[in-house]
Parts: C-alpha cells; sequence; structure tokens
C-alpha cells in the first residue's frame, strides 16, 4: 500500500465514521463517489433526488480542499437553481462540523448583496455555491489568476437540466477555459437518469471524457399509475385540452388524501383548474394555493413553504414545481393531460413517498377519450425504463461571442489559448479556423455587414495582442445582459398599492380593456390602467373574464412515448392481446373507431378522409409527436402542390395531422409511399414557410445572447415590439446581404434540429416506406379524428394564385 | 377597373392609386416614405427595399398616366427630414410639369420650405366638383363626395376550408370613397363592411370587385 492509496483509505473511513455516528448508512454509489475522487478521478454520479447524492461527491471535495494550504476558493458548486443554494449550504456546514474541518461556505447568485459580494471578494470562501451565471459573472472581472489559483474541484449539481440548455453551454465553456488554465482541475457532475448517460459525461468532461467514471446508483423506485377513468366513459368528451369534466373525480382524490399536487400541462390551464377546484367545493378555500411560473416570487415562495410546513392540502401547478423546490413529500399526485414525456412524468410521481422502498403513486387523469392510451403506454415505458435523451447543443455561435466577450470585459484573452480551451469541448469540438476567425471578427467590428456601425465595435486588440475591452459602458452593458435564458417579455401586474402579483405576456394585455375583468393568480382583477412595463389592478368580484395564456405552453410527445403508444395500438387492433385496464375501458371508443375506420396495426400507416360542408379532410395518424407533425404536414402539402396548385389549412397534434382543402382530390391515387419519400426533406423544409417564420422567432434569442440586441437594463426591461423589431431587422439583413452569417446559419439550424425534429421527421419517414398505407373514406369523423379537427392553431400553404382563390372566398361583411 | 361614383368617373388603378380623367388627376393615399429610416434613431441605418419598392411603384404611376396633377391625401412623409425625402423630392421634381399637391396629414411634419423646395403644394383639404379632397374621413359632408385616407382600410375575405385572407382596399361609401395605403410597409385597419359598400381590391396588375351582393 503506498502513501496515496493509504491515505485515500484513512479519509474514506473518516467519512465512514461520520456516517456511522450520525446514523446513516452509506450506499454502495456514495462510497464509490469518494473513492473516485480521492483517486483523482473525473466523471459523473447518476443518482435521483433524494438519494444522498450530494454527500457522494461533497464530502471528498471538503476534505481535499482541507488539505490544501493555497488560499482562495477551492471548489465551486455548481447548482442551476438558486432555490437549491441554501439546502447545499446547510449539508456542507453540516459536514465541515461533523468532519472538524476548518472551512467556510458562502453562496453567490443574483439574490447575493453588492456587499456581501465585496466581502467573498477579499475573503473568498472555501467552497463557493453559485450558478453558470454568476461563475461568468466572476470571469468577467479581473483578476483570474488571484481569484482561482487555489481551486481544486468544479461539481455541476443537476446536470441532466443544463445539458439539453443554452445553460449547459456556457457550462462548457466555463470547464474548458478553468481545466485548460488549472492543472489538475477536478470535474465532476451530479445527473439524475437520462436516455443518454454516456452523451452527458462526454459534454461535461469534453475531450477528456474517456477518462471519466460514470458512477450509478442504481437506485429504481416503484411507481404506480393509476389512470382515472370516469365510470361512465362515454361521459369523456372525444376532444378538449382542460380536463375540466373530471374535476369531481379530482376533487374526490384531493378529499381522500392528506396532501396532493395536481400538475397541468400549462400555466393557462393551472388557473382554470384552480378556479374550477374552489368552484366545485369552496371548503378548499384556504388549503389550495397555485404554482406556476408567471406568478410573483414571494408569491411563489410562500406555496413552497406551505408545503414544507405540510400546511397546504393541495397545490394546482406547472413544471415549475419539478425540481428545485425542496419540500416534504405528498401523499398523492395527480397529472392532468397527457405529460408526453416518460421522464418528466416519473419525475412528478417521484414527489410522493418518498422514504426508502415506498412506492411512489401518480393519478393520470385524461382530458379526452383517446388520451386514456397514454396512461398505459407511461406504465409500459416506466416498467421498461425507456427514459428520453437530452440533446446537448454545438456550434452555438450566440454563446461564445457572448463568452469571449465575457472574457474580454475581464482580463482580455489571447486568441490562441481560448481557442485551444474551447475545441476540447463538446459544443465546439467541429468548430474550424475560419469560423473562429468570424467569431473574433463579429466581437471587434459586428462582421461582415454590421462593420458600419459603432454599436458592434465592442472588443479590440492591444499591442501585445490580447482581445480587450476598454469601454466601460459597453463592460457595462454586457455584465448586464449576459446570460442565454432570454425570458418571454412581459407586463408586471401589480396592485395599485404597489403590490406585484406576477406577469402576463404583452399580447394578453392588449386584448382587454380598461375595466375589464380577467382571471389571474386565482383572483378576479379589474384592469385599472397600463403604465410603461405594469398593468395596475383592482380586486374585484365579478367573476366573467379571460383568463391569459402565455406563449410555449406545450411540449411534444417524445419519442420514447411514441413508441409505447403505438405498441399500445397495436395491441389494441390485435383485440385479444390487451390486459390493460384503460385499453379495456376504451373498448367503446376502439369500437367505434373500427366501425368508421380502423386501428393501425404496428406496420400500417392510417389515412382517413372525408367531405363535408368545409371541404375535403385528409387526416394522417404517424403517432410521432405535433413537431415532427408540422414538418411532415408541409412536406406532404408541398409536394401535393407540386402535382397541382392547391391551399391547405393544416392542423396537428400528437397524434397526426391533418390537411384541409376546398379542392377536391383524388386521395386514394396521390398517397402512396413515394409522397412520404425521406429524400431532400431537408430542401422540402426549408422552402415551406413555417421554416422561415420559426427560424425568425428562434433569431430573436440568438440575436440578443449574442448582443445584437439589447434587452434593456433590470427592472426597465425594453418593449417587446422594439427587441423583435431590431431582431427582425438584422434577420432581413443577414438574409439579404450576409447569408452565412454564422448566428443566421444557426438560427436555421436550431429550427430544423430542435423546432422541426428533422432526424425524427427523416426517421419516420423511413419507417413509413416499409408500412402499408391505409386508406380509409370515414364519410364523417371518427374518434381519432376529432381532437385534431378540433386544434385551433393552424398553419397556411397555397400554391394557388390570389385571384384564383379569391374567386372562391367571399367578403366578411357585418351582421345585421 | 372604371366605376361610376358621385357623378364622375374614376379609373381604379391595381397599384393602389386612383386616377380622375375629368381633371386628369391622379389621387393617392397615404405614402408614409420615410418611415423605414426611422430605424436610424436606434442606430441602424439600413437600406430598405421597401422604401425602393415605394418609389419605383410611384414612377411607374406617373408614366402610365402622365397626369396634369397628382393629389396626395395626406401621410405623404412619416417622418422629419431625412435622406429619403431627399430621393423622393429628386423623383416629384424630374416630373415638373406636373402639380403636386398635398393634402396635409397628420404625420406630416416637414417644414413648407421643404415642400415648396420640391414643388409641392400643401393645402388642407381641396373642394371642387361636388367633391371633397380630405386626409381624414368626413361622415357626413353636406352632399360632397368625400374622397380620403387616413385609415389604410383593409377587408377579410373567407372561404371554405377555414381559409382567410386580408386585403387592402377601396372602400367606396354611398358619400365617401376611402383609398388604401399606397404604401407596401404600413399595416391597414380591418373593417367589416355594410352590405351597401362596395369594395375594390388593387392586385396590382388588376383590380377585383368583392361587393358582397
Amino acid at each position: 500500500m503506498n502513501d496515496n492509496t493509504k491515505h485515500t483509505s484513512q479519509e474514506i473511513q473518516a467519512l465512514s465514521d461520520w456516517f456511522q455516528s450520525m446514523q446513516w448508512k452509506a450506499f454502495p454509489f456514495q462510497v464509490q463517489g469518494w473513492q473516485a475522487y480521492h483517486k483523482g478521478d473525473n466523471g459523473i454520479v447518476n443518482a435521483p433526488t433524494g438519494s444522498g447524492k450530494t454527500y457522494s461527491l461533497l464530502l471528498p471535495a471538503l476534505q481535499q480542499a482541507n488539505a490544501s494550504t493555497k488560499k482562495g476558493v477551492k471548489v465551486i458548486w455548481i447548482t442551476p437553481i438558486r432555490a437549491l443554494a441554501k439546502e447545499i449550504k446547510l449539508s456542507a456546514e453540516r459536514a465541515i462540523q461533523g468532519l472538524s474541518l476548518g472551512l467556510s461556505v458562502d453562496i453567490r447568485n443574483g439574490d447575493t448583496s453588492t456587499s456581501a459580494r465585496q466581502k467573498q471578494d477579499k475573503l473568498p470562501p472555501d467552497l463557493l455555491i453559485t450558478t453558470p451565471e454568476s461563475l461568468h459573472l466572476l470571469l468577467a472581472r479581473k483578476g483570474f489568476d488571484k481569484r482561482f489559483k487555489g481551486l481544486q474541484a468544479v461539481i455541476v449539481d443537476e446536470w441532466h437540466e443544463l445539458l439539453g440548455s443554452k445553460r449547459g453551454v456556457q457550462m462548457e465553456l466555463a470547464l474548458a477555459l478553468l481545466n485548460h488554465r488549472i492543472k489538475g482541475l477536478r470535474i465532476w457532475g451530479i445527473s439524475a437518469t437520462i436516455g443518454n448517460m454516456e452523451t452527458a459525461l462526454s459534454v461535461l468532461l469534453g475531450d477528456d471524457a474517456n477518462r471519466g467514471q460514470l458512477i450509478r446508483a442504481d437506485i429504481h423506485k416503484s411507481i404506480e399509475v393509476k389512470t382515472v377513468i370516469p365510470s361512465d366513459i362515454a361521459s369523456l368528451p372525444l376532444a378538449g385540452h382542460l380536463g375540466i369534466h373530471q374535476v369531481e373525480a379530482v376533487a374526490t382524490i384531493i378529499h381522500q388524501s392528506q396532501s396532493t399536487l395536481v400538475f397541468t400541462n400549462t400555466r393557462n390551464q393551472c388557473e382554470m383548474w384552480y378556479q374550477k377546484l374552489i368552484d366545485y367545493d369552496p371548503n378548499l378555500i384556504g388549503l389550495i394555493a397555485m404554482h406556476h411560473g408567471s406568478l410573483d416570487k414571494e408569491l411563489r415562495s410562500w406555496v413552497e413553504g406551505g408545503l414544507y410546513e405540510g400546511k397546504l392540502k393541495v397545490v394546482v401547478c406547472t413544471s415549475s414545481l419539478d425540481l428545485g423546490v425542496d419540500f416534504r413529500p405528498v401523499e398523492s399526485i395527480v397529472q392532468i393531460g397527457g405529460p408526453k414525456g416518460v421522464s418528466r412524468f416519473m419525475q412528478r410521481a417521484g414527489r410522493s413517498g418518498h422514504s426508502p422502498g415506498a412506492t411512489s403513486k401518480i393519478y393520470f387523469v385524461p382530458t379526452h377519450a383517446i388520451e386514456m392510451i397514454e396512461g398505459s403506454a407511461l406504465r409500459q415505458a416506466i416498467a421498461e425504463h425507456s427514459l428520453e435523451s437530452r440533446l446537448p447543443f454545438i456550434q452555438s455561435f450566440d454563446v461564445l461571442v457572448q463568452f469571449l466577450v465575457t472574457l474580454a470585459v475581464g482580463d482580455g484573452f489571447f486568441s490562441k489559448e481560448v481557442y485551444q480551451a474551447i475545441v476540447k469541448t463538446h459544443c465546439y469540438a467541429q468548430i474550424d479556423e475560419e469560423e473562429w476567425r468570424w467569431c473574433l471578427r463579429f466581437i471587434c467590428d459586428g462582421g461582415g455587414s454590421l462593420q458600419e456601425y459603432p454599436d458592434f465595435r465592442k472588443v479590440e486588440v492591444d499591442n501585445e495582442g490580447r482581445y480587450v475591452v476598454r469601454s466601460r459602458r459597453i463592460a457595462m452593458r454586457h455584465r448586464l445582459s449576459m446570460g442565454t435564458i432570454v425570458s418571454n417579455p412581459v407586463l408586471w401586474v401589480k396592485f395599485k398599492g404597489g403590490r406585484s402579483i406576477g406577469t402576463v405576456e404583452e399580447y394578453f394585455i392588449s386584448g382587454i380593456k380598461e375595466g375589464d375583468v380577467f382571471w389571474f393568480a386565482g383572483r378576479s382583477l379589474q384592469l385599472v390602467r397600463v403604465h410603461d412595463n405594469t398593468v395596475f389592478v383592482k380586486n374585484t368580484k365579478r367573476k366573467t373574464g379571460k383568463t391569459p395564456a402565455w406563449a410555449g405552453g406545450r411540449m411534444p410527445l417524445s419519442s420514447q412515448m411514441s413508441k409505447m403508444l403505438l405498441r399500445k395500438l397495436h395491441e389494441a387492433a390485435n383485440q385479444d392481446l390487451f390486459t390493460d385496464e384503460e385499453l379495456i375501458q376504451m373498448k367503446p371508443i376502439f369500437d367505434y373507431q373500427r366501425k368508421y375506420s380502423m386501428i393501425p396495426k404496428k406496420n400500417e400507416l392510417l389515412i382517413e378522409y372525408f367531405e363535408d360542408r368545409e371541404g375535403l379532410h385528409i387526416l394522417c395518424y404517424p403517432f410521432e409527436g405535433r413537431n415532427v407533425h408540422e414538418g411532415m404536414a408541409g412536406i406532404i402539402a408541398h409536394r401535393i402542390a407540386q402535382i397541382r396548385p392547391i391551399t391547405f389549412s393544416i392542423g396537428m397534434n400528437d397524434y397526426g395531422f391533418e390537411l384541409l382543402t376546398d379542392q377536391s382530390l383524388d386521395v386514394e391515387s396521390i398517397f402512396s409511399q413515394e409522397l412520404f419519400a425521406p429524400e431532400e426533406v431537408h430542401e422540402a423544409l426549408n422552402t415551406t414557410m413555417n421554416a422561415s417564420q420559426m427560424t425568425r422567432r428562434q433569431f430573436r434569442d440568438i440575436a440578443a445572447i449574442a448582443g445584437l440586441v439589447f434587452t434593456g437594463f433590470p427592472g426597465k426591461p425594453k418593449k417587446d415590439r422594439h427587441i423583435q423589431a431590431t431582431s427582425q431587422l438584422f434577420y432581413n439583413v443577414f438574409e439579404s446581404y450576409e447569408p452565412n452569417n454564422l448566428l443566421f446559419r444557426q438560427a436555421l439550424h436550431e429550427v430544423m434540429e430542435r423546432k422541426l425534429e428533422e432526424g425524427r421527421l427523416r426517421d419516420t419517414l423511413e419507417r413509413i416506406q416499409s408500412m402499408d398505407i391505409c386508406m380509409v373514406n370515414t364519410h364523417k369523423p371518427s374518434p381519432f379524428a376529432l381532437p385534431l379537427l378540433a386544434e385551433r392553431i393552424r398553419e397556411k400553404f397555397s400554391t394557388e394564385s390570389i385571384e384564383d382563390r379569391i374567386r372562391r372566398m367571399e367578403l366578411e361583411i357585418l351582421k345585421g | 377597373m372604371t366605376i361610376t361614383w358621385h357623378n364622375h368617373n374614376w379609373t381604379l388603378d391595381g397599384e393602389r392609386a386612383l386616377y380622375w380623367p375629368l381633371r386628369d388627376t391622379l389621387i393617392l393615399g397615404d405614402l408614409h416614405f420615410g418611415r423605414s429610416t426611422h430605424f436610424q434613431r436606434a442606430g441602424i441605418a439600413l437600406t430598405d427595399e421597401t422604401h425602393k419598392k415605394d418609389l419605383l411603384r410611384l414612377k411607374r404611376l406617373l408614366e402610365k398616366y402622365r397626369p396634369s396633377t397628382v393629389y396626395f391625401l395626406g401621410d405623404l412623409f412619416h417622418s422629419e427630414y431625412n435622406a429619403a425625402w431627399q430621393s423622393f423630392s429628386n423623383l416629384i421634381l424630374s416630373f415638373s410639369p406636373i402639380d403636386f399637391v398635398l393634402i396635409q396629414g397628420n404625420h406630416d411634419i416637414l417644414y413648407r420650405t421643404d415642400y415648396a423646395k420640391a414643388g409641392i403644394e400643401v393645402l388642407p383639404f381641396i373642394q371642387e366638383e361636388g367633391l371633397l379632397f380630405n386626409h381624414e374621413p368626413i361622415e357626413d359632408a353636406n352632399g360632397l363626395g368625400v374622397l380620403c385616407g387616413h385609415i389604410h382600410p383593409g377587408i377579410i375575405m373567407r372561404g371554405k376550408a377555414k381559409q382567410r385572407l386580408k386585403f387592402p382596399c377601396f372602400y367606396v361609401q354611398e358619400d365617401q370613397m376611402i383609398l388604401p395605403a399606397f404604401t407596401l410597409l404600413a399595416g391597414m385597419k380591418v373593417l367589416r363592411p355594410k352590405r351597401s359598400v362596395r369594395v375594390y381590391l388593387p392586385m396590382g396588375e388588376n383590380v377585383q370587385e368583392v361587393t358582397k351582393n
């Protein structure tokens, strides 16, 4: 036994002793973490929340920090959610005391006061708990060497949450730079289980990934899924997404449980359900609360506190309560409407029955009859542990140029050094020298078509070749606009007295007038006036009114869920196969579907069509999620239009899409495998108008991250219209004069990869090539068709001349 | 397309213009030149293709009709003095035998001398031949036929299969004709006409009547 391993075993003994003194038992994965850390490895600990994952890495990191004689921060602990910082700090302090270490701990994030920051700068803590954004802000300050010379490790908590986002890219960049400059730096991540753990490791460690360890906790929790089916199946509507008719069943669950969380899919749905539950049972007043991302922070922390102390009986919420909020396990979890993803559903289920070995129980409330099948698909996916992957961003030039300006605002940087560091990341492994030079030009003078404008001359090169920002104004503006979360522009809702309630989107307020009543945060509010970015309101007893909707509500069905759904349908198609409660209950609906149409087996693609007053409806059901359907519908419409000029109105949901036209078409002869050919998908997507509209929207965020548009000072955000207008203007300029602009190309790429899921679309088309296309003239809408026909958001597609179209249209006139 | 309204013949042009043969006059609604260059204030001066296109459309109309007079029904120039005005007045001056008259609108805020230099006469309104040319609509003008702009009228066409299209239009009521905005850049105000209103859509090449009978 050499000195080193002897030392390690002493350290581990110390930890075991402390655990014993606390009457805890160390999980195998915790001990593995301690050993790997002390050995000097990097890697990921894969463990669920509430399993003791923090101590698997925090403890050895503290021990190592204690052995250091250097000054400054030794360990940086990254937590993506501010709310978790306090909990980590408490855990660390308890360990420091228990292990008799002489270490200090502090938090630095958006909530940290200026004076506390100054204190930290003078006397840095040994363990710094911070966020990716605050870490970048540290890089935007002078004195890198002094600040980080003692750094031994960076540990990234909740890495799965960062992975598929640009905050993850931000993390990659900071890690690459620190790793490049600090010899022997340890990098660790903590992640819940996702579909692509290996990728998670290689993104965290970049080039060094093959030297990384993946330590799996393998703690599986049993989850029981109970689909709430009304006794009279016919009372479930065949379309709709609110699910309000199930209020009685949900109220019963609430009454039978000590405490309940009701998860909804959108903020709008959350508001509606809160309202309906109170209407149904006024006794809940005082025991029920609501939690979603547009409510004021104070209101939310009050709700979180109430949950923590067990004062609330029921909270209606959205994904805002998915993570980062610590509270006692609740007894029952209710999910309204399909959660669309397996991981999200399991995470929500995990909010109940925390004790080891306990079964988590979750009620799934379908909002329409066909959705019941999602309950049985979810159960299957959980049984097979089929979890979604998180797709990391690659070539995010917006984050890179922001990072470069950050470094220039700090100590300044040399091109060669930073290039060497960033090509080791997963995100920028493919960057070539030309692209790198473009980024440098961009931060110096805007590059290409923006060279004329002094606003974009941010960075200069000094005599030694160092890239620096000299202007204090530019430096200040940059620090204020750093970050990768581009929030939707909002208006603050406040009482006349000044108390804040939350935020709504501009377009919602533009639809209501002074004196109008709307429902928000569980109250009836009357609009008093709108001033700058604030909507002043007062309480009112009047009950009628609109409920705000917020953009970006709905997630598409994940491909894991798709596969399970298709399997369940196949079982339903072969009547004797199914044993699931949901499928048995759905028998009348399946019978009905079979009578007017058919249920597709796994090798069949169903296409229904019928004609009515509105025109010819063509409905196609690939069950691949709304994103894929949107792209596919566009391509099919585009290909039919090659045969003849035509106009379509296009609707889609997670099960399929509808093409509606006022022209007549011979469906049976037009629809064939050829129409679904996977060739030239990219080109076809590009020519459909949806792609360019989506790209414009995507570009808005990219422009903000890259610093092209200034979104305003904190608390004084610019109006959405202005940001929109300026980012649109840039988009137009790049489109016409600089199509090779990397930010413009990035927007196209992100839309293809993320919004239209081009890869998944191509896979689906390929799958269809070997399937039987089954066409049925249903003469009237089938049960599958009804939810699709009810979709209100529709896309338009036309290759006809306007004159031809007008000839078949009528002027909309004043009635009466 | 030629129509008769208030005892006069009128030629509706697909390029959102109105020609009055009796007085050999071309009449144009809101032009809003210079509007695009507003963005200069944001520190971004970008050549705007639509602005150029509007100028070209105007030039073609002047060449097509060779009118002796042009009436601009207000909101000719949507800004303070800037480079866009220069390119506009150069065009106007090159057609100098034509009399240009601006009926002043709410956005026309240039100095008198600027208009004078471009050879444009500025009037609050014109009353002639039983007609009243004004910027804003006037509901009751004592039996005069009012020709105006200002509101950028538009309508909605609906078809089967959830089809819905918005168009700018000539909005012809019994005593009032509202012209579409001439500029392609501005939005429109959607109107729901009564059955008695005649609606004509300028389609570039031609004009299509869509009045509901």
